[in-house]
């Protein structure tokens, strides 16, 4: 099928400068608090690089962020959303936080074409022919297009991760929120996807990048967040990332 | 006529099924107390005094409360009925497992695509949860058509006779009972053989069509 590049958007339309704001924002569990009083500003075209060892809370923070996981205390700016604890997204913003997840969760029983144009037809309501060609160019983009008829179980973790991508991409998200998007993967995918991550950092994408490989982020990232003992700091600095610690078992 | 009774309340069974497990999955409390009450009252009932209450009866209990005579030709009908709602008791139960075995993480990368609810189960939910069910709603199917035969308990006009009861017609005048029972034996086991092959079928050609593990 031939792509008709010219009646697809290119450029992630954003709400304005400020794109994330994070106010005191906490989450708790039954054994304890697992972060409290994260804030922190996300600005168009910036990439936060968010750190911190296993178990420290970066995927939850990130299912804050996306509004899958609700938070107990602090406040929420989404683009020109105000979100307060304890309170639902409103419907209109998903489908606008673009969220690639650690283990890509691709719909098993859909095609990868299929999985691209979900969201579009059910969410961005556009025809059968338009989610086909708006999906088919973000595939292209992300050099997986000759996939399409392809099921997720027959791909390699490196192709699952960057449908995963594309499909994110596709919805026109103003935020992008990718979670370990190297996790799971052997060098050589893991560098494929590293590629894809940074060609977007370049291109401009808003990204949140939680991440374990610190090469990644100190090349992607414009920003270094660090959560670590429930708090969360954060810096221009990439130098902020050597106060990692790994505990030994 | 037995493959008639098994389709019509196997189809039954399954929007009766449908709509219970709509219910139970219900943010509303009353609705999923219906679903639970619908499925222990038809799950845990037998099927032949199911079959005797609504053949004999509800005709009885409606000419009482109405005065009126209950109209003439509805027992096939309400042994259908009956037996659709003894099998979708079932069959919510095994679609119920299905929709919970469906990995949340699927329901969060559907909500984060802009879903609606209604989107993530019909898009999402529901289709994952046939193909994990597939096999255990199969057995449910042949189970139902083997309990067309429980219809025997019940006097159905002739024509409108399943198998076994037809056998048992004969054997009267016959007085020969090994053939006709051996006979409506054969046509069960076919029925069950073929139907369970469909579907099985059906169930590994999806798995293969995905490129899951079966």
């Amino acid at each position: 099928m031939r792509l008709d590049l010219a009646s697809v958007p290119t450029e992630l339309p954003v709400p304005s400068t400020m794109v994330l704001r994070l106010d005191g924002v906490g989450k708790r569990f039954d054994a304890g608090p697992i972060f409290e009083r994260v804030s922190f500003n996300l600005r168009r075209r910036e990439v936060l690089a968010l750190c911190g060892v296993s178990g420290s809370g970066k995927t939850t923070l990130i299912k804050i962020i996306a509004g899958l996981v609700g938070f107990d205390e602090g406040r929420l700016e989404i683009g020109e959303t105000d979100v307060r604890a304890d309170v639902r997204y409103p419907n209109e913003l998903y489908g606008k936080i673009g969220v690639i997840f650690q283990d890509h969760n691709l719909f098993p029983h859909l095609t990868v074409l299929g999985n691209v144009t979900l969201g579009l037809r059910e969410h961005k309501r556009l025809s059968v022919r338009q989610a086909k060609e708006r999906a088919l160019f973000e595939l292209e983009h992300m050099g997986v297009a000759s996939l399409a008829d392809r099921y997720p179980a027959t791909l390699s973790g490196g192709e699952r991760q960057r449908v995963a991508i594309a499909r994110a991409l596709a919805m026109d998200p103003f935020l992008l929120l990718l979670d370990e998007p190297t996790a799971n993967l052997d060098p050589e995918r893991a560098e494929e996807v590293c590629e894809r991550v940074l060609a977007l950092a370049e291109s401009g994408v808003t990204m949140v990048l939680v991440t374990h490989n610190v090469i990644l982020a100190r090349q992607a990232a414009s920003r270094f967040a660090l959560l670590q003992d429930g708090c969360c700091t954060v810096s221009r600095e990439p130098a902020i990332l050597d106060r990692l610690r790994y505990r030994r078992v | 006529m037995t493959m008639l009774i098994a389709a019509v309340s196997g189809l039954g069974a399954a929007i009766i099924g449908f709509l219970v497990l709509q219910c139970r999955c219900s943010a509303r409390g009353p609705l999923r107390a219906l679903g639970v009450g619908f499925v222990m009252t038809f799950r845990n009932l037998p099927l032949v005094p199911l079959l005797l209450f609504l053949t004999f009866g509800l005709p009885g209990l409606w000419t009482a409360l109405s005065g009126r005579p209950f109209p003439r030709g509805l027992e096939l009908t309400l042994v259908i009925l009956g037996l659709a709602l003894n099998t979708a008791a079932y069959l919510a139960e095994i679609m119920l497992a299905g929709v919970t075995a469906v990995a949340p993480q699927q329901v969060a990368a559907a909500r984060s695509l802009g879903l609606t609810p209604g989107a993530i189960r019909r898009c999402v939910i529901y289709p994952q949860a046939a193909r994990i069910v597939a096999p255990a709603l199969a057995s449910r199917f042949i189970h139902n058509m083997k309990n067309s035969t429980v219809a025997l308990v019940v006097p159905l006009p002739v024509d409108v006779m399943e198998v076994v009861g037809q056998a048992g017609r004969i054997a009267g005048q016959t007085f020969s009972w090994a053939e006709p029972l051996i006979f409506a034996a054969c046509v069960h086991l076919l029925l069950a053989v073929c139907l369970g092959h469909v579907l099985n079928r059906w169930a590994s050609l999806e798995q293969a069509r995905i490129g899951a593990t079966a």
